[in-house]
């Protein structure tokens, strides 16, 4: 007798298989029988991950498609999503869609959202200060009450402006975070978050905004003794740590960025250099005085 | 019983004997692991693969016999981009043109004896034979007897519309 796909070939098999279709195949697939369904089904809840890219914010036709089909599928299968806006600045219709958005996706595990920067630091400038069209802190602070996610980039926001101490910040799931920022990083918007996330091991820190400061704010903020002190709720988690700014704005205050306790780092990262990934095992101490990221052996 | 000093004895679950080269029996990771299990004692004697019949494990044999050479699969192999292609190099197309059964004989022979990249073909070549069918042609291709009722139907394409655009 013919054996038949569904009935013969474990799950496993069939996962594999349906790992090579598309979401209108699995679709298509879903709908043949019950058991394929389920399979199809299981694909989605581990594959799915969705780029949208955000181009117009005169017109949020394209958007509204988006939401309406992530509506009608509920929102349950999607794991992680990409949105970058590509134009500035940012509307309060889009603002709230965005956060309509991540309201409907319950499962969503890995968020990057991606601001572009040059827009945005064009738009401080321009403006002298923060606009009520500017994506505030407080819409930021939405994407931390998603307590499944277990990756968030934010890039090119600034993301930590305006947080108050009270604020709920839940992400204690959080193993990797992206975060753009022109405060103090001693301030208390980045305690607040990184004494939050026990599990994080990887943070990507960018000082690209830096260039809104005054010269006493970027050495205030570029303070490599400063960066230490901001991360050091994470010296027992942080296993990856890449920092980046403008080379040009960077102002040595004499002070160094011991991470000497950081037992679990295996990898740091500043100015796009890999400076030593064996870094833990090799018992070395980092210090970074100015642009040189210097190397001493315990 | 190996007959050379390079060659071993496996033996299918239909008691047939296929005498094979080490170095094409040990693609299967199975195997390879049994023959380091067993040392010398494998020249000498046969190998059981009671999962697999003849038919089936002489064509595994000759899949394994035309990728002896192959590089081993890299440690990142199971990586998304490896998934989500369907490409499928031309003579293992050609040794996929069997019947639907051996088809899947062949994918859970390769499954039960560690064979990934024979797997990984196989589930290419089922793959390939899912894309641009309707869900009709998927069951007529696959034998499948529908066991939706029409409401269950109606639901996944309601609440499944979004994935109805290609």
């Amino acid at each position: 007798m013919m054996k038949i796909l569904v009935h013969n070939v474990p799950d496993e098999i069939l996962l594999q298989i349906c790992s090579s279709l598309t979401s209108h195949e699995l679709y298509q697939l879903s709908l043949s029988c019950r058991a394929l369904s389920r399979v199809a089904f299981e694909v989605f809840s581990r594959a799915i991950k969705l780029d949208y890219a955000y181009r117009d914010d005169g017109s949020l036709s394209h958007l509204n498609g988006f939401i309406t089909k992530l509506e009608r599928r509920s929102g349950g299968f999607l794991s992680g999503i990409n949105i970058a806006h590509l134009s500035w600045p940012i509307g309060s219709e889009l603002r709230r869609r965005m956060h309509y958005i991540l309201s409907i996706l319950p499962n969503i595990q890995t968020l990057n959202l991606k601001e572009h920067f040059g827009s945005l630091r064009g738009f401080f400038i321009g403006s002298g200060g923060l606009d009520e069209n500017l994506i505030t802190a407080h819409d930021i602070l939405k994407l931390f009450a998603m307590k499944q996610l277990e990756h968030l980039s934010l890039d090119g926001f600034n993301y930590a402006m305006g947080i108050e101490p009270g604020e709920e910040v839940p992400h204690s799931q959080l193993q990797s975070l992206t975060i753009s920022t022109s405060a103090n990083p001693t301030g208390r918007h980045i305690d607040i978050i990184l004494a939050r996330t026990p599990k994080l091991r990887k943070f990507t820190w960018n000082f690209d905004l830096s260039s809104t400061l005054n010269q006493e704010a970027i050495r205030r903020a570029l303070s490599p003794a400063a960066m230490g002190e901001a991360l050091s709720p994470l010296r027992s988690s942080l296993e990856e740590l890449y920092i980046s700014m403008a080379p040009s704005r960077f102002r040595s205050d004499s002070t160094s960025l011991n991470l000497s306790n950081f037992l679990k780092l295996r990898i740091l990262k500043v100015h796009e250099e890999v400076l030593f990934p064996s870094y833990n095992e090799l018992g070395y101490v980092v210090f970074c005085r100015g642009l040189e990221a210097q190397l001493y052996r315990v | 019983m190996a007959t050379e000093s390079n060659k071993i004895t496996l033996v299918s679950n239909d008691g047939a004997e296929v005498v094979v080269d080490r170095n094409v029996a040990e693609r299967s990771m199975l195997i390879k692991n049994m023959m380091e299990d067993l040392g010398e004692a494998a020249m000498t004697q046969s190998v059981p693969i009671p999962n697999v019949n003849e038919s089936v494990l002489k064509k595994v044999i000759e899949w394994c016999e035309h990728h002896k050479n192959d590089p081993p699969a890299a440690a990142d192999d199971d990586s998304d981009s490896r998934k989500k292609t369907t490409d499928i190099e031309e003579w293992d197309q050609k040794f996929m043109q069997v019947d639907q059964e051996m088809l899947f004989e062949i994918i859970l022979a390769s499954n039960y004896l560690d064979i990934k990249p024979l797997l990984d073909v196989g589930c290419k070549t089922v793959a390939n034979m899912i894309k641009g069918k309707s869900p009709e042609e998927i069951r007529k291709t696959f034998n499948i007897t529908n066991d939706f009722t029409p409401e269950e139907e109606e639901q996944i394409r309601r609440e499944n519309e979004w994935a109805e655009d290609r």
